[in-house]
């Protein structure tokens, strides 16, 4: 049976969980990327399981605070008070109390701040007692036609002084289509004036035309009238037939030809002020589209929303038991190895065909296996929302974050070691990078800084990038700074480049003023590090003025990877297959003296020789040849003995002996039963472009 | 030119000009306030010589009818017009027809 320990613990886990899809509803909503109507649901749930949870272990404290956050949810829920930016901003700090309640819960040590919490309850209590919105009068909205566009204009008074002729516009429509119902109300007052227009002219029109070019129509008295196209439900069946689409509710209107653009932007605007209401909610309400219209488009949805809920729901799995079953997976790849080597030695057609239908199937159960510990990187992406949100507050600045690729997936353990130095790099571009609002209006640039946070794939590997449009580095203002903490001396010479790379010495710091974010020189180099733990890279570009990106390089997986095994001599190499580009014979013919590079088709290329840089004592073979790699964008050749082919390789950590070797960044058990060493390509590719362009 | 009320018998006729339309409505209306001041036992509306008509002259003929027709039964003339059929149609509006 579960102790109590035991269930507090899954209890707490559950809360922050539940509290961090608190905090990215609440984020998407104040950054307007989600409507409240979207996402309260979510947010309610979270504080009300939250509330359950906590009264079961007798956490009072917990659901008092969570009672009033919720209390104050189900009257959004309920459209009894609207979600605006206030509240968000009040929601957002009461989920960072809960957050400090949960944390003190497993760590005494830390401190929850009982007058902010007081505060947020004074706050939350405003909303309470607050009277009822009043609720805006139904607008008649007549039912849609089957197969006809119902279209309704109420004229405005001054259509007939605009130059505007209702005729003009029946008489156009008669030629785009059959006119049907057509029905002319007016009412005309006592005071009645001959040059006012008192119309209201109802119609259906049966037409092949799109609502935009109907809409163009009443293009000069949108402004003056009201004018409500509703599509036939011909459209629910067109909708019905089309393929479920990721889009916005909104955008897939517009795209089945049932919103116009335009119509889209005015319920867009109106939903910044009736916050509670959903776009369809609106569309309807504005007699633009049919009930049965949204739902219908609604429906083509479904697999959105089915994503989006299941980012919600999970299924929870130990991370042991995951561990293990990979384990599991990699010995059954290096087991499946031996016994291709074997079965290929006996020269038996069927059995080799047969095999090769399971190393398929292992190949499809290891990609599996590995995708059961990718995350998507958006989960750490929201949380720099957050940081970005609360850092420029406290500086004072104004930050736009956009964030592209947030459903880049890498693997969890290093989503969790990535975490620390994303939230670096981009303090450090809030606080130093972007430039205080003065400065940046001096220097002509927005007054809102820009950070963008991107993750994308390429070649092989997983390529994150932080990008300001802030001051950009100051390359002579690094070098004086390490030339004075004696990193370098005055004479060395640096590209641009290695100068940038200064920033992530330990120690090094060019902050004028030291802020209680950063600037105290701590950091970077752990970044650095944290990186190359991960068998990443991370590069640096900036513009003096313009601003600086941080690209940061991780290969897909740490467990097991498609491999290319070379010898020297009698030492097996793995290189990942992703980052080779071709193989060549080497031709010590077409060298240059004593340099170690090539001409590859026009191309430097310059090459590392695999059996001088391990001091592998065997001469070298009759017939060398060269591996093109590449890694980001250079390039370089590896010179090696034979070339043996394709194979997956389950990464094994390097002994510690072997730490101190560059070049290497693991090891694996070949189906001979060989150990082979996985190359460190990127590494590699640095050591041969700098030793030769050092000489 | 603005309509003119002819009258003939015991029959008061409203003869639209060439123009029934937003140039000329304001002139008509004020034209045919003068009727209120007479008895008008007959009223025929006489359309038969309009070329330009538009929503605001149909406007104030459905204006006219409304105030008229309940005091004595209107006669219509030129419904004929194509230039007033034409619109008519479009709108499905038949002016002999009592409102209800």
């Amino acid at each position: 049976m579960m102790d109590m320990a035991q269930a507090e613990q899954i209890f707490i886990e559950e809360a922050q969980d539940l509290l961090q899809v608190m905090e990215t509803c609440l984020l998407d909503i104040e950054g307007g990327d989600a409507t409240p109507a979207d996402h309260i649901a979510a947010i309610f749930r979270a504080a009300h399981t939250i509330k359950g949870s906590a009264g079961l272990f007798g956490f009072n404290t917990v659901v008092g605070f969570t009672h009033s956050v919720e209390s104050v949810l189900d009257k959004v829920r309920d459209n009894k008070l609207q979600m605006d930016a206030v509240l968000v901003g009040l929601l957002l700090d009461c989920q960072q109390h809960m957050a400090q309640m949960i944390a003190a819960l497993s760590d005494p040590g830390q401190v929850v701040n009982a007058a902010q919490g007081t505060f947020l309850l004074e706050q939350l209590g405003t909303y309470l007692q607050a009277p009822k919105d009043p609720t805006p009068a139904p607008v008649t909205v007549p039912p849609a036609a089957a197969d006809a566009w119902r279209i309704d204009v109420a004229y405005g008074l001054d259509v007939f002084r605009d130059g505007m002729d209702p005729v003009s516009q029946l008489s156009y429509l008669s030629t785009i289509g059959t006119l049907e119902e057509v029905g002319l109300q007016y009412q005309f007052p006592a005071d009645f004036d001959p040059e006012s227009c008192y119309l209201h002219l109802q119609l259906q029109l049966k037409t092949s035309a799109g609502k935009q070019k109907i809409e163009d129509v009443f293009e000069f008295i949108q402004e003056s009238s009201q004018v409500q196209i509703q599509p036939p439900l011909t459209v629910v069946e067109q909708l019905e037939h089309t393929p479920l689409q990721p889009e916005k509710l909104g955008q897939l209107l517009v795209d089945a030809g049932a919103v116009t653009p335009r119509e889209l932007e005015q319920v867009l605007e109106l939903q910044k002020q009736q916050t509670h209401s959903s776009v369809g909610e609106l569309l309807v309400q504005q007699g633009a589209v049919p009930t049965a219209v949204v739902e219908a488009a609604v429906n083509r949805q479904a697999h959105q929303e089915h994503k989006r809920a299941s980012d919600f729901q999970v299924l929870k799995v130990e991370a042991r038991k995951l561990d293990h079953l990979i384990k599991l997976i990699g010995e059954m790849v290096t087991a499946g190895s031996a016994n291709e080597v074997l079965i290929s030695q006996t020269n038996n057609e069927q059995l080799q065909e047969a095999f090769s239908s399971i190393t398929h199937l292992i190949e499809q159960i290891r990609d599996g296996a590995l995708s059961l510990r990718m995350v998507q990187i958006g989960e750490s992406f929201s949380r720099l929302k957050r940081i970005v949100r609360d850092v420029s507050r406290e500086l004072g600045k104004d930050v736009e974050l956009d964030v592209v690729g947030a459903e880049t997936e890498l693997d969890k353990s290093m989503v969790e070691k990535l975490s620390d130095p994303l939230m670096h790099i981009v303090r450090n571009a809030l606080d130093h990078g972007i430039e205080p609002v003065d400065i940046r209006t001096y220097r002509g640039k927005p007054a809102q800084g820009r950070l963008k946070l991107a993750a994308y794939h390429e070649a092989g590997a997983v390529v994150i990038e932080i990008q300001d449009d802030g001051a950009g580095l100051d390359a002579s203002r690094i070098r004086a700074k390490a030339e004075e903490k004696g990193l370098i001396s005055s004479e060395q010479a640096l590209s641009q480049e290695d100068i940038y790379r200064l920033i992530f010495e330990p120690g090094f710091s060019t902050a004028a003023q030291v802020t209680n974010l950063s600037g105290r020189g701590v950091g970077m180099d752990v970044v650095k590090r944290n990186i190359e733990e991960l068998r990443g890279q991370i590069l640096i570009d900036s513009e003096l003025g313009k601003g600086t990106r941080f690209r940061i390089r991780l290969p897909l997986t740490l467990a097991i990877i498609d491999g290319f095994e070379v010898t020297v001599g009698d030492t097996h190499l793995v290189l990942p297959v992703n980052m080779i580009q071709e193989c060549l014979e080497f031709e010590h013919a077409e060298l240059v003296e004593d340099r170690n590079y090539l001409n590859l088709r026009g191309d430097v290329l310059p090459f590392v020789r695999l059996r001088q840089l391990f001091q592998l004592p065997q001469p070298p073979a009759s017939r060398e040849n060269i591996v093109v790699v590449q890694y980001g964008r250079s390039r370089a050749g590896l010179v090696v003995d034979t070339l043996n082919g394709e194979l997956q390789a389950v990464i094994k950590p390097l002994a510690p002996i072997f730490r101190s070797t560059h070049g290497i960044s693991g090891s694996t058990i070949l189906g001979s039963g060989d150990v082979g060493f996985i190359l460190d390509i990127p590494q590699l590719i640095e050591y041969a472009c700098s030793t030769e362009s050092a000489r | 030119m603005a309509v003119t009320i002819e009258r003939k018998a015991d029959f008061h006729i409203l003869v639209f000009s060439a123009e029934l339309s937003i140039f000329s409505v304001r002139d008509d209306f004020d034209s045919l306030k003068t009727l209120s001041q007479e008895a008008v036992s007959q009223l025929m509306i006489d359309l038969s010589h309009v070329q330009d008509f538009d929503s605001a002259g149909l406007q104030l003929l459905l204006y006219l009818r409304q105030q008229l027709q309940s005091e004595q039964p209107l006669r219509w003339l030129g419904l004929d017009n194509p230039v007033i059929s034409k619109v008519l149609t479009l709108f499905r509006l038949d002016l002999t027809a009592m409102e209800a």
